[in-house]
């Protein structure tokens, strides 16, 4: 996993079609993450009654507008810059062809102009386009048919990435045939096999009923099916979220705080249990649902605990392999190791405090899998403060404290200010403390989420503490303080790009493992079985409970209105196939 | 470890929600902190730090 | 594989953790009686709800002695019942909720409670709520359904079971008047 020689040429150097790569692939995400924190900040000034600039039926534009860009384009992309780093680095080999890079950069950048285009059209009044259905855009709420295929290409284009990434390794595979999988290139390829099962069911249901629905092509579609094939995927994006997030801080962490990895077989086994958990949860977003059977609803809740572990494990070892970083650089005592960890580095630092906020919004998310619990928080503000503290804390900050580290090793560049990275680490977490604090206040309050003005005529909200006003100032400064943390992210990045190039803009050098792979079962590296058992867990947990809001929920189309005859010969067969499929399925289970 | 200007300014951020906060704390044993205590108090934290700063930090006889 | 003393400890504590949790849950579920929305509220069609012996007329039917159906139909922007005139139950009484949507998909929360589902075209939410006391909730669509998201709320009020007699016979008279 160490680089040839410590220092001397940098990635841009060895690699410099891989680097052109990761260079577009984040400069789409951090424009994403521009426009997307702009937004945030409209919303959260906006449904708080501090400053509304615009009409409270635009909110949802903008507010479908910040959860596409930031929790799709602005994630992914990073993903997708990170993996192509990371699989060129620890197979310490360049793509197998760089136009076929391009080809996936170019298809998910196309999907996302166009789904931005339909979002944003929302603004323009009388144009006729608009995607005001959110992130979740379940149906009948309708967009506009680009909307949708934009997505599929979106979808489409990191299913190719995923090609590229496994064709390396096909490839190093042949040269390397007893070697163990780099631990970088297994954690890459263990995320995508557990994206290509789960995107499965959002491409269904946009491929097969929603594109032909906002074409007109077929006349209604079941909305609880819809919705739940978006969930079957909707939960699993969010370890797609996280699995670079780990990435980073089981590789790159420790050795930012001057340690080594404590143990590289145990980070396998969580990235394994990832792609074996992941995707059969994803019915605790729907406990509340009708048409749902408690009992696929307590086992999604079971596999959800289950899930606690593969995080519970990572604690253990990010925190100790910190700790050894700590004791490296002369740290002793009990607790007193912690001052002599690199607190001046933003990407330490950042890296540490997303970790550290993980735990929080861990313990929300705990709430959430709660079966019964869940119903006093289900679609209030508490869940958006679950996860800020989540996707827009574990995620996005470490993927900007990683960008300190890692967009000098790509441009060649030092990064520009370190005082300034440390000062928006620091207010971004600071103001996630305000506002996800004064969320998850909220939602137990009973104030939905997704909503413009959650000031209601009829009633008062009540809390045991304190008082709404305080909630939402405490949302409207939060919201702010990160927006300018955004800024100043934004801007250091800009200037290191445009800086001067220098030879060793940053130690890029990483070090091995303290436990390495060699004394851990083959097992782990045998992708093929644990794919295998990952699809069963899926077929179990969803078979049935689809087979059920299909059969009794108006069939595929819902509301018990016939397939019109216009609907080509084409989309006809694969309709009778999937539905005889089903049937035959059912009529065998049942 | 040194009450270095970095270090401080960083405990004077963290300081400030934990500040506020201290009103929620306060409401679980039925005590309604009114904000101008809260103010107080961290008006008081501040002021400390200041002469923890001056005591002890870079540029003073203390330091190591 | 060689695993540190410290992470078996760690890793045997987060497996009791969870099997903890699974386990509160499932005495929540199974003995604490608080029972989870499922399939059993059946479904109709959306296309022809006005027609619907039950959903065409929403409101509450007295089903026993101190039970009641309440039949809610949530659309853009309004609850029916409990928009344009409030829902009316009786204190100490237990209500069966049935919830459906006209159009799109609606959230159905009883502020400050945790009486909360979706409204699904198609499916039917039934869930049962005992009220206690009287007083008035607030009820509010948490579920993004449209531009006019934010205005759909209403209002629940409790009424002293004698009140709420009165009321009920009136509604009766009134809707056998109409027939």
């Amino acid at each position: 996993m160490a680089t040839a020689s410590g220092g001397g040429s940098e990635f841009v150097d060895k690699f410099p079609d891989e680097a052109a790569i990761i260079k577009a692939s984040f400069l789409i995400a951090f424009v994403s993450l521009g426009i997307g924190a702009f937004f945030g900040l409209i919303q959260a000034l906006h449904r708080t009654n501090v400053l509304r600039v615009i009409d409270s039926a635009d909110y949802y534009t903008v507010l479908t507008g910040h959860g596409v860009l930031l929790a799709i384009v602005f994630t992914i992309f990073f993903l997708c810059g990170v993996f192509h780093w990371a699989v060129a680095r620890s197979l310490d080999r360049p793509a197998e062809s760089a136009l076929f890079s391009w080809a996936w950069v170019g298809l998910m950048t196309t999907g996302t102009v166009l789904a931005t285009v339909a979002i944003l059209g929302g603004l323009v009044p009388n144009l006729g386009m608009s995607a005001d259905v959110l992130f979740t855009f379940y149906a009948p709420l309708q967009a506009h048919p680009i909307f949708y295929i934009g997505l599929a290409m979106f979808i489409v284009g990191t299913w190719l990435a995923g090609a590229d990434w496994f064709l390396s390794y096909r490839a190093w595979r042949q040269e390397h045939s007893d070697e163990r999988i780099p631990l970088q290139t297994f954690m890459v390829l263990t995320t995508m096999i557990m994206w290509y099962i789960s995107t499965l069911g959002v491409a269904v249901s946009v491929v097969f009923f929603l594109i032909p629905w906002s074409l007109g092509l077929i006349e209604s579609v079941n909305p609880l099916l819809t919705r739940t094939l978006f969930w079957y995927f909707g939960h699993p994006i969010v370890y797609f979220w996280l699995m670079p997030a780990y990435l980073l801080w089981y590789t790159v962490l420790p050795k930012l705080a001057g340690g080594r990895l404590f143990s590289d077989p145990l980070a396998r086994v969580v990235f394994v249990l990832f792609l074996l958990l992941s995707t059969p949860v994803g019915i605790h977003h729907q406990y509340l649902d009708p048409g749902i059977a408690e009992g696929f609803k307590f086992i999604a809740m079971t596999n959800t605990m289950f899930l606690l572990l593969p995080s519970l494990l990572t604690a253990f070892t990010v925190v100790a392999s910190v700790e050894h970083g700590a004791r490296q650089r002369g740290g002793e005592g009990y607790l007193r190791w912690l001052g002599a960890l690199p607190w001046r580095d933003p990407a330490f630092t950042g890296m540490a405090l997303a970790g550290a906020m993980f735990a929080a919004g861990g313990f929300s998310g705990m709430i959430n899998a709660g079966m019964n619990i869940n119903y006093l928080i289900h679609n209030t503000l508490w869940v958006p403060g679950h996860f800020h503290l989540t996707v827009g804390t574990a995620v996005a900050l470490t993927m900007m404290a990683g960008s300190y580290w890692l967009v000098p090793q790509v441009t060649g560049r030092k990064l520009y200010s370190r005082p300034i990275g440390l000062l928006q680490v620091i207010m971004w977490f600071v103001g996630m403390v305000f506002m996800s604090n004064a969320m998850h206040r909220a939602g137990l309050a009973g104030i939905p989420r997704r909503t413009a003005e959650p000031q209601y005529q009829n009633f008062e909200f009540l809390t045991p503490i304190g008082s709404i006003f305080e909630l939402r100032v405490q949302i409207a400064l939060g919201g702010t303080l990160l927006f300018l943390s955004v800024v100043l992210f934004l801007f250091n990045i800009l200037l290191t790009s445009l800086g001067e190039e220098s030879d060793r803009p940053v130690d890029s050098y990483l070090p091995e493992p303290l436990s390495g792979p060699e004394g851990s079962p083959r097992i782990l590296d045998n992708l093929t079985m644990w794919t295998g058992i990952a699809a069963v867990l899926v077929v179990l947990a969803y078979t049935l409970p689809l087979a059920g809001i299909i059969q009794n929920g108006g069939g595929l189309f819902g509301g018990g209105l016939p397939v019109p005859a216009t609907v080509s010969a084409g989309v006809d067969l694969v309709l009778t196939t999937v539905t005889s499929a089903f049937n035959t399925l059912w009529g065998v289970v049942a | 470890m040194k009450l270095t200007k970095a270090r401080a300014l960083v405990l004077i951020a963290i300081s400030v929600p934990v500040a506020i906060e201290l009103r929620t704390v306060a409401g679980f044993f039925n005590v309604e902190l009114p904000l101008i205590a809260v103010a107080v108090i961290e008006f008081l934290f501040l002021a400390l730090l200041f002469v923890l700063y001056g005591l002890y930090g870079e540029g003073s006889e203390s330091a190591a | 594989m060689e695993i540190h003393a410290y992470e078996k400890l760690w890793l045997a504590l987060a497996l009791v953790l969870i099997v903890g949790f699974i386990g509160t849950i499932t005495y929540g579920a199974a003995g604490a009686g608080i029972e989870m929305i499922d399939d059993k509220g059946g479904t109709v069609d959306p296309a022809t709800l006005d027609q619907h012996p039950k959903f065409g007329d929403p409101g509450i039917e007295r089903t026993g002695e101190n039970s009641y159906d309440v039949y809610v139909v949530a659309r853009q922007f309004v609850f029916e019942p409990g928009t344009t005139e409030p829902l009316r139950v009786p204190a100490g009484s237990t209500v069966t909720f049935h919830v459906t949507a006209a159009d799109v998909i609606h959230g159905f929360e009883v502020v400050g409670t945790n009486a909360n589902t979706m409204a699904i075209p198609g499916q039917v939410s039934e869930f049962t709520v005992q009220f206690e006391e009287a007083g008035e909730y607030g009820m509010l669509c948490n579920e993004y359904c449209g531009s006019g998201h934010h205005v759909m709320e209403g209002k629940i009020v409790v009424m002293e079971q004698g009140e709420f007699d009165s009321w009920y016979e009136q509604q009766q008279a009134q809707g056998e008047a109409e027939n």
